[in-house]
């Protein structure tokens, strides 16, 4: 006995949850148009197929969001999720159906009529509308509830006389099969079934006629479940309140070798573990890990741990701790590699990844990075730090600053050449220093003499962060040189310095 | 010349020369800079070991010195032999942000840098010695006012085991102490350009070079 | 302060570079008392010609052509044109770099510039790179003695090594130093633009373009106090002496006429007049009449007067060949409706049935030259293109430049973009700003869009937006205006590649080759030309009769009474909803009337209020009075109301006092205006003159109202007498022969406002029977046949069944020696595939063969893609019971494969339920009167919302009955925008509205009732 769960508004549901109108559209041929609208969009006059252009032109405050596949899929299985507390066996059929085998759940929640009822009531509380019907094979469920049909077959002897009058529409089969039946004048299972089997397979492919086989339970149909990925949580109960911190690593120790055992037994790694260290008195105490790339390894977790355990100030003794592992991923070559390395190789081992990841661990995160240049007039904008350290293409609009990689740098080229380059310091100051000026002269640690300049940079206007500067090499009493700028259009008397030529 | 250096040459602990040293049987990294090397055993950096550089003021052309050198080794070098990868270079608590278009005009490959800015002076010198050891570094430079005698000779150490060149700045007031440090250097503006005095040279003999880019 | 010439200046021609529009850069540069300015753009000598006229209104001493090159190796090099073969040589070089590359690009190399460019000056422009590379050193041994560095100081921090650089290099080359300046703007505030034009040419967001963008914003025209504090005053002066060196101006440009037709023995003199006189006495083969013998005199004086003898000739050659491939054409403009083009068959206008109109000709003392567009059949033109390419060559014949600008939405989508906005959000605000000009937004718009209009972004947004409406984005080809000369036309004007293979364009549009002088012909395509074409054949073949445009008998009184109840559906111009409005009102009963018909209803004369009292005037509810002697002659034609652009010209002639060449003026700042923001001088010197000659200022302001509404949509009267011929034919042929006018229709498709489906139902309206389409009897045509009253049937043709290729088609007719006995045999003898057989199917045209669609559609479901060698079993496989069709369904499957249906018109089948709802029918609306309150339900078919009609909707619907025409107020509009945007069968609650033979109904409420078509798709021809 199956029960199908058909989501026509799926793609809809799955991204908007507002009363104010809204609609989800698709690009189709280039023309992006409507798929579904919700209740209030369909009462301002927008509805399916609409283009989005027409649909503005009705309600211009029209929230539009563009489909997504991906989102439906994750919903489609948090509700596969879901309704396995029905029964064991769940069949996903993407886009948009669910199919709950409940031959064995029936007296469990009292009876087909009480288990739809709710199945429905539930569904809509989490603001899914559904259609549901239930029928002894699994397609002929699916297209009844396609077709909107809230009906229940228990006996399979009326399968075909209550799909007779089923539009072939409801079938999911291409639109070009139900044109073309269309054109013949046939609209409904009925009339499709009465058509010569050899002539049908021939025009319409054998698997349409399979289709119908299966529907009316006249050839087998197996379904392959649904089943919930399987995550590590593992506890260990200490017998009596721990505070050593030695023990406590011991047994987080114990903890990650079973997640290893747990990941190489399934071809899985993690990306991020949790530690809970549970008090008698007081919430728990967490500790989370990442790690750049998934891994397995526990010496490399246990590494991570230790570092951090060592500035963990736990609040009381520990009672009881839980590991708890991320959502697995497949394993690749690429986190294998460190794995192995990392047990044969002593110190040459630890890629940059893993010493800034040790690095980061104890001073901070955002306090360890890597940088690269931006291709921006503006100076305060012409870098960025970076926290992926893998190895980044050259940035593809950076000509300016662009050397080849045996080049002997830029500065060095130019001169070689007799071409001009506009220097830059290798120090700059995170906010520009007001300087003091006298009698008209800029001072740091005693008067500027300008060498270079004006180099106007005047440009930016584009976000709230435009800047109009003229910027100057200067050079002071104790033969720093310095970068200094002051604004072109208030306040020209204000000098700043940006940088120093370390 | 300035006074400071002057002053520091009259001192008799240091011997005056101009002399090339005689072969100390290692090749040092070339500095980019003809008349640096001349004074530097080796012909250039010393690698695997501690560099001080001692200053007043920065902005002195402390970061042009060592340019050419890192450029150099955070590219890769494939032409060579050995095929040396290309190598990474942390900085550890730079007193300024070091400025990535400048460094791209001097040749540094940019996706080589690590910056790592540690809340205080131990674990400024922790952070150094991580890095050291842990052999993915071609060159550590450190900004550290907690450089003792101690510290030194463990980033020494550092260098050597992890085939690392570090680089600690300190300020001139350092002069007095102490130092593991394989060469010691002190730069000081001159008239022309920026002037260095060699200090301590293992293998080599103190010098003072004017201008040293010019 | 120091003098100055800015040597190296790029205006918006070089497309998403330059941020000023040529005027611009000359006014400004005149107004800060530059000695010359040189526009340079890249490659190109596109805008010049407005630079040109610009220079010449402002005052600029000395406007110099150049043009920027840059090479592979970065070498960047302006080479300016000291005189008329230096400007030549320029040319050649364009059209070389330009001929080399594709569309839109170019590609410079040393070889282009080998012969020396001895009669132009060249400037090296090193960019950061100072040294000369060795592959670029070529340029010292080339222009030896007329090449120097320009220096160009754009504040970016490195002048004075800069200076101190160049000038020892060129004391080390022996190279003079000029000062000059990178132009890309006339004033520094254009940088907020030339940094957005620039991230659209890099295709990312500013914040992303990068080093893309120029670091300030120094490119502009810098005051010359500005210019002497950053440069040594020798390079300015160097700059001036280099001007001085310059001699050329566009002025001297001479365009020769291709002089290869003239016969030996003839001088292109008497060949014309041999011609005329031949042309002459074919048209009237007993008696010239004096009238005409006089024009022709005249004429042919003038033409020699002004050298127009080879022009005449050049449209004559092109005429006479389609006239030897039976294409059928017809000239236009000012000089083709003279005597001289009647008898040479340019037109077939016959001068004197022209009695009335006022010609324009040729202006001796305007210098323009003659103005002769030539419609040609649509599906043909390309033959009379390409005999023209033959004839004189590529060298000699290419189109002219149409110059693409930024529109409201088209800058709201770039500048959107650059901005970094969503393409929904540019979509959401180009919606809700649809009727914007690009002056003032309303903010509530933008509030709508979900935007805040305070927001610095959105005010920033529209301030970009407004300033590049009007830029120029690229060149494109001109519909049909070649230009033809004797000797080699790069020489003229660079030639570059169009985006058709095979077309060449030159550089200058329409307008530029007016204001130079120089002659065009247009070549244009007309799809009422195919029609009328096609409707001659059909009936010689028919019954033998024989027609030509001049042959069609003349004012046929019955005619215009079909015109007259506006029964002109099909008809060339007069057949829009608002024409067909009009023509009870306006009862044309002549050709002169018609000429006005053509010309007024027009968004000129509508935005000029000037319909209304044309009409009043005419039905004599008006008065018609003249303020003076001389308005009354320009006028009385059209009652007193100005209705051709001519007669705009004329009035500020002889009412205002300009001369001839100022109303010329006049007429091209008409059509810039809105862009431009006014006319500019001549809003004052019209209104002034006119007051000064005694007009009141209201006839002033209300001549001047006239003609900004004229804009860009003036049309010349002399455009219309063409045109008039061609809607009187098209009548006639509508009236007369309606089967073979729509089956002439019906092969011409897409024409025209109609669908196939509209047509054959105005066609079985008037008593022509429609044949269906017919695997054994239709040809790939539609075609006439006998039928048994004296009008023929209209047979549909094969090319009316969606889906199916011509090639099929034509292969189904060429194979039929006999008729088709099954879907077996056709498939074997003319090997279709399974979806060209389905279409035929679909489509009904099967019925002969298989029997009823839907055993059709499964027989031909059931045939092997690739025929069998040895037939299969399946041939003779059982066709299962299948039920008929019925009629809903037939229609609908009619619709969906043919566009249209012969069966009963959908809403015939429901008129049971309309009448149960009170619904009345088209027919009847004329017994009903004037305020009723009415019901009236059809397909929606047409709506139109007119750009002037304040934002009224026309729909039009139409039932079994016939068409009945809606009026939807904004408000009603508003309130069921989804109604009037969404249904397909429309119900209509309103008011009945009675003028004369017109009839409208006022919505006020609309119901959808497409739920009662259930699929039947008809596709509504929306808003053109």
């Amino acid at each position: 006995m199956w029960l199908c769960v058909y989501l026509p508004a799926l793609p809809l549901e799955a991204l908007i949850d507002t009363p104010e109108p809204a609609a989800v559209f698709e690009e189709q041929q280039g023309i992006r148009k409507i798929l579904l609208a919700n209740a209030s969009a369909r009462a301002a006059g927008i509805g399916p197929g609409l283009t989005i252009n027409a649909a503005l032109a009705l309600f211009s405050a029209l929230r539009l969001d563009e489909r997504n596949p991906v989102r439906e899929a994750r919903v489609l299985k948090d509700l596969a999720e879901w309704s396995e507390k029905f029964t064991s066996f769940v069949c996903v059929e993407a886009p948009s159906v669910l199919l709950l085998e409940i031959a064995g759940s029936l007296t469990l929640f009292g009876g087909i009529r009480t288990l739809r009822q709710r199945i429905v009531r539930e569904l809509d509380s989490q603001g899914f509308h559904a259609g549901v019907a239930i029928a002894p094979t699994p397609l002929a469920a699916t297209w009844l509830a396609r077709a909107g049909r809230k009906v229940c077959i228990r006996d399979p002897g009326n399968l075909a006389g209550r799909l007779r009058t089923l539009p072939v529409t409801c079938l999911g089969w291409p639109d070009s099969i139900t044109a073309l039946l269309k054109g013949m004048g046939i609209t409904s299972v009925g009339e499709a079934l009465r058509l010569p089997r050899q002539g049908f397979a021939k025009r319409f492919g054998a698997g349409r006629l399979l289709d119908l086989d299966r529907a009316l339970g006249r050839l087998p149909d197996p379904r392959v479940s649904y089943r919930m990925p399987e995550r590590f949580i593992a506890d260990y109960d200490l017998n009596e309140e721990e505070s050593d911190a030695g023990l406590l690593l011991n047994i987080c120790q114990e903890l990650l070798a079973r997640l290893e055992r747990f990941l190489l037994s399934r071809q899985l790694a993690v990306q991020n573990i949790d530690f809970s260290f549970f008090h008698l008195q007081m919430p728990a105490t967490g500790l989370s890990i990442g790690c750049v790339q998934a891994d397995r390894a526990v010496q490399h977790w246990f590494d991570l741990l230790e570092i951090k355990f060592a500035r963990l100030a736990l609040p009381a003794p520990v009672i009881a701790i839980q590991l708890c592992a991320g959502q697995g991923q497949q394993f690749t070559a690429k986190s294998g590699m460190l794995q192995f390395e990392g047990q044969h190789k002593k110190q040459q081992s630890t890629s940059i990844a893993q010493l800034a990841e040790r690095l980061s661990a104890r001073i901070g995160d955002e306090l360890v990075h890597g940088v690269m240049a931006v291709a921006e007039h503006r100076p305060q904008y012409a870098w960025q730090p970076r926290s992926n350290f893998e190895d980044i293409p050259h940035c593809a609009n950076v000509s300016s600053w662009q050397v080849s990689a045996h080049s002997p740098g830029l500065l060095a080229e130019a001169h070689r050449t007799n071409s001009l380059v506009l220097q830059r310091p290798l120090w700059v100051l995170q906010e520009p220093e007001l300087l003091v000026v006298e009698s008209g002269v800029p001072h740091y640690q005693g008067p500027l003499k300008l060498l270079k300049g004006p180099e106007r940079i005047e440009t930016g206007w584009w976000d709230d962060d435009g800047i109009a500067r003229d910027y100057y090499v200067a050079v002071n009493p104790a033969g720093v040189h310095l970068w200094v700028y002051r604004n072109r259009d208030k306040d020209r008397n204000r000098w700043f310095l940006h940088g120093k030529f370390g | 010349m300035s006074d400071a250096l002057e002053n520091l040459l009259t001192n008799p602990r240091i011997w005056r020369g101009q002399a090339r040293t005689e072969d100390p049987g290692w090749q040092g990294l070339a500095s980019g800079y003809p008349k640096l090397d001349q004074h530097l055993p080796g012909g250039g950096w010393p690698q695997n070991a501690l560099t001080e550089i001692l200053l007043d003021h920065y902005g002195t052309g402390e970061l042009q010195l060592l340019m050419p050198a890192l450029a150099k080794l955070s590219q890769p070098q494939n032409d060579q032999k050995d095929g040396r990868e290309a190598g990474w270079i942390a900085w550890i608590a730079p007193p300024f942000e070091p400025y990535p278009p400048a460094l791209k005009q001097w040749g540094v490959n940019l996706s080589r840098i690590l910056i790592v800015r540690p809340r205080g002076g131990k674990e400024a010198l922790w952070a150094a010695e991580q890095a050291l050891i842990s052999g993915n570094c071609a060159a550590v430079l450190l900004w550290s006012n907690e450089l003792d005698d101690v510290a030194s000779r463990r980033l020494q150490l550092a260098a050597g085991a992890g085939q690392s060149w570090a680089i600690a700045f300190r300020s001139l007031r350092a002069l007095s102490q102490p130092s593991a440090a394989a060469l010691r250097i002190r730069l000081d503006a001159g008239k022309q350009g920026t002037d260095l005095g060699i200090l301590k040279s293992r293998g080599g003999r103190p010098a003072v070079v004017q201008d040293y880019a010019g | 302060m120091s003098a100055y010439a800015e040597l190296h200046a790029l205006s918006n021609f070089t497309f998403l570079r330059g941020a000023s529009h040529p005027e611009e850069l000359v006014e400004t540069a005149a107004r800060l008392g530059y000695e010359a300015l040189a526009i340079t753009d890249e490659c190109t000598v596109s805008g010049v010609v407005r630079a040109h006229v610009a220079a010449k209104e402002s005052g600029l001493q000395k406007l110099i052509i150049g043009s920027e090159f840059r090479f592979d190796t970065g070498l960047k090099l302006v080479v300016l044109a000291r005189n008329r073969a230096g400007y030549a040589q320029l040319c050649r070089l364009i059209s070389r770099g330009r001929r080399a590359a594709k569309k839109g690009s170019y590609k410079v190399t040393a070889e282009d510039f080998a012969d020396g460019l001895n009669n132009c000056v060249v400037l090296w422009v090193p960019d950061n790179q100072l040294l000369l590379g060795a592959e670029d050193a070529w340029i010292l041994d080339a222009f030896c003695d007329r090449l120097w560095i320009a220096v160009e100081l754009l504040a970016d921090g490195l002048e004075r090594l800069r200076m101190e650089r160049l000038r020892n290099l060129g004391e080390a080359l022996d190279l003079p130093l000029v000062a000059s300046g990178d132009v890309h703007m006339h004033c520094r505030e254009r940088r907020f633009l030339q940094d957005t034009v620039t991230a659209i040419r890099e295709g990312v967001t500013l914040d992303r373009a990068g080093f893309a963008l120029y670091p300030n914003g120094e490119r502009y025209l810098r005051p010359r106090e500005v210019l002497g504090s950053i440069y040594p005053g020798e390079w300015l002066q160097e700059a001036c002496v280099v001007a001085e060196t310059i001699q050329f101006s566009l002025d001297e440009l001479r365009y020769e006429y291709p002089n290869e037709l003239v016969p030996d023995g003839e001088t292109s003199t008497s060949y014309l007049r041999k011609l005329t006189e031949e042309g002459m006495r074919k048209r009237w083969p007993d008696r010239v009449p004096a009238k005409v013998m006089a024009l022709v005199e005249y004429e042919l004086k003038l033409i020699r007067e002004l050298q127009y003898e080879p022009y005449f000739l050049t449209v004559f050659d092109i005429v006479a060949f389609a006239r030897s491939q039976d294409i059928l054409c017809q000239g236009r403009g000012s000089a083709a409706n003279s005597a001289v083009c009647f008898c040479l068959g340019i037109t077939e206008v016959d001068p004197e049935r022209m009695a009335t109109l006022v010609e324009r000709f040729i202006s001796k003392e305007r210098n323009e030259p003659p103005d002769i567009d030539v419609d040609f059949e649509h599906e043909r033109r390309e033959e009379v293109i390409q005999y023209i390419y033959r004839k004189y060559g590529r060298e000699r014949a290419a189109l002219a430049a149409t110059v693409i600008t930024y529109r409201p939405r088209s800058a709201l989508r770039d500048v959107g973009k650059a901005l970094g906005l969503s393409g929904l959000q540019v979509d959401r605000l180009a919606k809700s700003m649809q009727w914007w000009d690009g002056t003032e937004v309303d903010e509530s718009r933008v509030l709508e869009a979900g935007l805040d209009p305070a927001s610095p972004l959105i005010r920033r947004l529209l301030y970009l937006v407004r300033h590049l409406i009007g830029f120029p984005r690229h060149l494109s080809q001109h519909v049909g205006g070649f230009v033809i000369s004797n000797g080699p036309l790069f020489e003229l004007v660079p030639v570059e590649n169009a985006a058709m293979d095979d077309r060449t364009v030159i550089q200058w549009e329409k307008n530029d080759l007016q204001d130079l002088g120089l002659l065009k012909v247009d070549v244009l395509g007309l799809g009422m030309l195919t029609a009328i074409r096609r409707s001659f054949d059909l009936i010689r073949e028919f019954d033998g009769r024989e027609y030509t445009l001049a042959t069609v008998p003349a004012e046929d009184p019955v005619v215009y009474d079909m015109i007259c109840e506006g029964d002109t559906m099909g008809v060339f111009q007069i057949e829009s909803r608002a024409q067909m409005a009009m023509l009870p009102r306006l009862k044309p009963r002549c050709y002169y009337d018609l000429v006005i018909e053509v010309a007024i209803i027009r968004p000129g004369p509508i935005q000029g209020d000037m319909v209304h009292p044309y009409l009043r005037r005419r039905s004599g509810e008006e008065a018609v009075e003249y303020p003076s002697e001389e308005v009354r002659e320009v006028l009385q034609r059209t009652l007193g109301v100005p209705i051709f652009q001519e007669q705009v010209m004329q009035l500020a002639v002889v009412a205002a006092g300009f001369t001839p060449g100022e109303a010329d003026r006049l007429r091209r700042a008409m059509a810039a205006w809105k862009r431009r923001g006014g006319l500019g001088p001549f809003e004052k010197k019209l209104t002034e003159g006119m007051q000064a000659r005694g007009y009141t200022e209201e006839f002033a302001n209300q001549i001047f109202k006239q003609i900004l509404g004229f804009g860009e949509y003036g049309f010349p009267e002399s455009h219309s007498a063409s045109f008039a011929l061609l809607v009187y034919v098209s009548c006639w042929l509508k009236r007369h022969t309606p089967a073979a006018f729509t089956c002439a229709l019906l092969n011409s498709q897409p024409m025209g406002f109609y669908s196939a489906s509209q047509l054959t139902q105005d066609a079985r309206r008037h008593g022509v029977e429609v044949r269906p389409a017919d695997i054994n009897e239709s040809g790939w045509d539609s075609s006439l046949e006998p039928a048994v009253n004296s009008e023929p049937a209209l047979r549909l043709g094969l090319r009316q069944v969606k889906g199916l290729s011509e090639e099929a088609g034509r292969t189904v007719v060429a194979q039929r020696e006999r008729a088709y006995q099954s879907v077996q045999e056709l498939l074997e003898k003319t090997g279709l595939n399974r979806r060209e057989l389905s279409a035929l199917a679909a489509a009904g045209a099967l019925k002969s063969l298989a029997g009823h669609r839907h055993k059709v559609r499964w027989t031909v479901a059931g045939v092997e893609e690739t025929t069998p060698l040895f037939s299969s079993l399946d041939r003779y496989e059982a066709i299962p019971m299948l039920r008929r069709p019925t009629e809903g369904q037939d229609i609908v499957a009619d619709y969906q494969s043919l566009g249209l249906t012969l069966g009963r018109h959908p809403l015939a089948l429901i008129r049971p339920y309309l009448d149960r709802h009170r619904y009345v029918s088209a027919s009847r609306l004329g017994e009903i009167s004037n305020g009723k309150r009415i019901r009236i339900a059809g397909l929606v078919i047409t709506k139109q919302r007119p750009g002037t009609a304040s934002g009224v909707t026309f729909v039009t619907l139409e039932d079994e009955t016939g068409c009945s025409n809606l009026i939807v107020w904004k408000k009603i509009a508003d309130e069921q925008r989804d109604v009037l945007l969404n249904a397909r069968l429309m119900g209509v609650q309103g008011e009945l509205q009675k003028e004369g033979k017109v009839i409208h109904v006022i919505a006020r409420r609309l119901i959808d009732h497409s739920g009662l078509l259930g699929e039947l798709t008809v596709n509504s021809r929306d808003f053109r």
